[in-house]
């Protein structure tokens, strides 16, 4: 019994004792993402096809992309963000600058690999004032 | 924070000597930096000792100083704002609205932290004075306003331990607009006539002819397919063009300003490690400190 209320609880791993969570205050809050609630249907026809690719062209062609969000993902994040021609513009922007941008961007760890953190934020920073909802 | 609001410091309690025990056991914690606990060990003597105003406004202050210490910013900054309106003839004011100008800079307010060492510069003299108004300039190059900091600095003193901070601050920010510059109308008006000259003039030669190649390759195939009718496919090729053919403006311009703003930020990293101030807490005296270092 002992050992059941402990695996349900959480009561059996020390390490996750965290006192300033006990408030909420210091868990850190992701932006909700109220744009997907609206997107455009030229924006879902171009994240079907982002999926498209991911799920059947990806697995094939094997996960060579050196940035962060990759390719993918950060066409998801534009169109889901901007909508269905800024998404375009920029996805096609991510694709030309990429080379160049290993030079500048900062490295972050993703599972096993290390990769270059260029988010969405760091290519609409110029002209978007509003919140950023990078992943 | 509620136990604190529901006992206010009043006449009663322990004996004096129990009380003096009990801050040195909040103490001892602090200084563990055992702040959670500290925490809970100031907020009991303010519970058991509410007639000792002295240990009071410390143990207030203190709760204030370990939610800092912890970095829980907000709960720091209600901290401060309750210390502030309970005690508002204190001696611990001025450092108490320094921290509180410190968690909302960390909050990102920087308004509010702004209007806060304001109101330190107005209400205090001496080091907290000079600190506050150093953070503010901080605050406003962050913002990348530049006059107002370069003014802001210049209100430091001689003779305060900032000054000489505060003039390698204001000597850099005077040269801040010689720093080399792309025009992103020009980057995108040359990548509207050739595609990839955007990119080049920022100084990304190989975006540059990864953005030539492909806008040639996609020009010449509709190019070609129109030549031969087929319409249908020159039309899905033209569209597909069209992105990349505005994904390279857009691009060349999105470089110029990335370019900007990365000159901008290597050039104030040199300044801020140039003139570098640490801060620290004197737990003897339970004020700030600081320690200056210059590179030459």
């Amino acid at each position: 019994m002992l050992i059941l209320i402990a695996s349900t609880t959480g009561w059996g791993g020390a390490e996750t004792f965290e006192p300033w969570g006990f408030n909420g205050q210091s868990v850190p809050v992701r932006p909700v993402r109220h744009d997907q609630e609206v997107i455009s249907l030229p924006a879902r026809m171009a994240l079907a096809g982002i999926n498209f690719f991911s799920e059947y062209v990806s697995r094939v062609d094997g996960d060579r992309c050196p940035m962060y969000p990759t390719c993918a993902s950060y066409g998801r994040q534009a169109f889901g963000k901007h909508g269905f021609l800024t998404g375009v513009v920029m996805t096609a922007d991510r694709l030309i600058h990429e080379n160049t941008e290993m030079e500048y961007a900062p490295l972050v760890k993703v599972g096993t690999s290390i990769r270059y953190y260029d988010p969405v934020s760091n290519n609409d920073f110029w002209w978007y004032k509003g919140e950023d909802l990078d992943k | 924070m509620i136990l604190c609001g529901a006992l206010p410091c009043h006449a009663g309690g322990l004996p004096q000597n129990e009380c003096e025990r009990q801050f040195a056991f909040a103490e001892s914690l602090f200084e563990e930096s055992d702040f959670y606990r500290a925490i809970s060990e100031y907020k009991r003597l303010i519970f058991l000792c509410p007639g000792s105003e002295t240990l009071c406004e410390k143990a207030f202050f203190k709760i204030g100083v370990c939610y800092f210490e912890a970095q829980q910013w907000q709960k720091a900054r209600e901290a401060f704002d309750d210390f502030l309106h309970r005690f508002p003839g204190s001696p611990r004011v001025g450092d108490a609205l320094y921290f509180k100008g410190m968690s909302e800079k960390h909050l990102s307010l920087h308004e509010e932290a702004l209007d806060t060492f304001a109101r330190i510069s107005e209400t205090q003299n001496g080091e907290v004075q000079e600190k506050a108004i150093y953070e503010s300039a901080l605050i406003l190059v962050d913002r990348e306003q530049w006059k107002r900091a370069g003014e802001m600095f210049a209100r430091i003193p001689p003779g305060s331990a900032y000054y000489d901070s505060a003039v390698v601050f204001s000597t850099g920010l005077e040269n801040i607009g010689n720093l080399p510059h792309k025009s992103p109308a020009v980057a995108g008006s040359l990548a509207a006539v050739l595609p990839g000259a955007g990119h080049l003039y920022t100084e990304r030669p190989r975006d540059a002819l990864v953005a030539f190649l492909l806008n040639g390759a996609f020009i010449w195939s509709v190019i070609e397919l129109f030549e031969d009718d087929k319409y249908v496919t020159g039309g899905i090729v033209t569209f597909f063009e069209l992105g990349w053919y505005t994904g390279n403006i857009y691009s060349s311009v999105s470089s110029a300003h990335k370019f900007n703003k990365r000159t901008r930020e290597t050039f104030l990293q040199g300044l801020k490690d140039r003139a570098h101030l640490s801060y620290f807490f004197d737990r003897g005296t339970a004020s700030n400190g600081i320690m200056l270092s210059m590179s030459f």
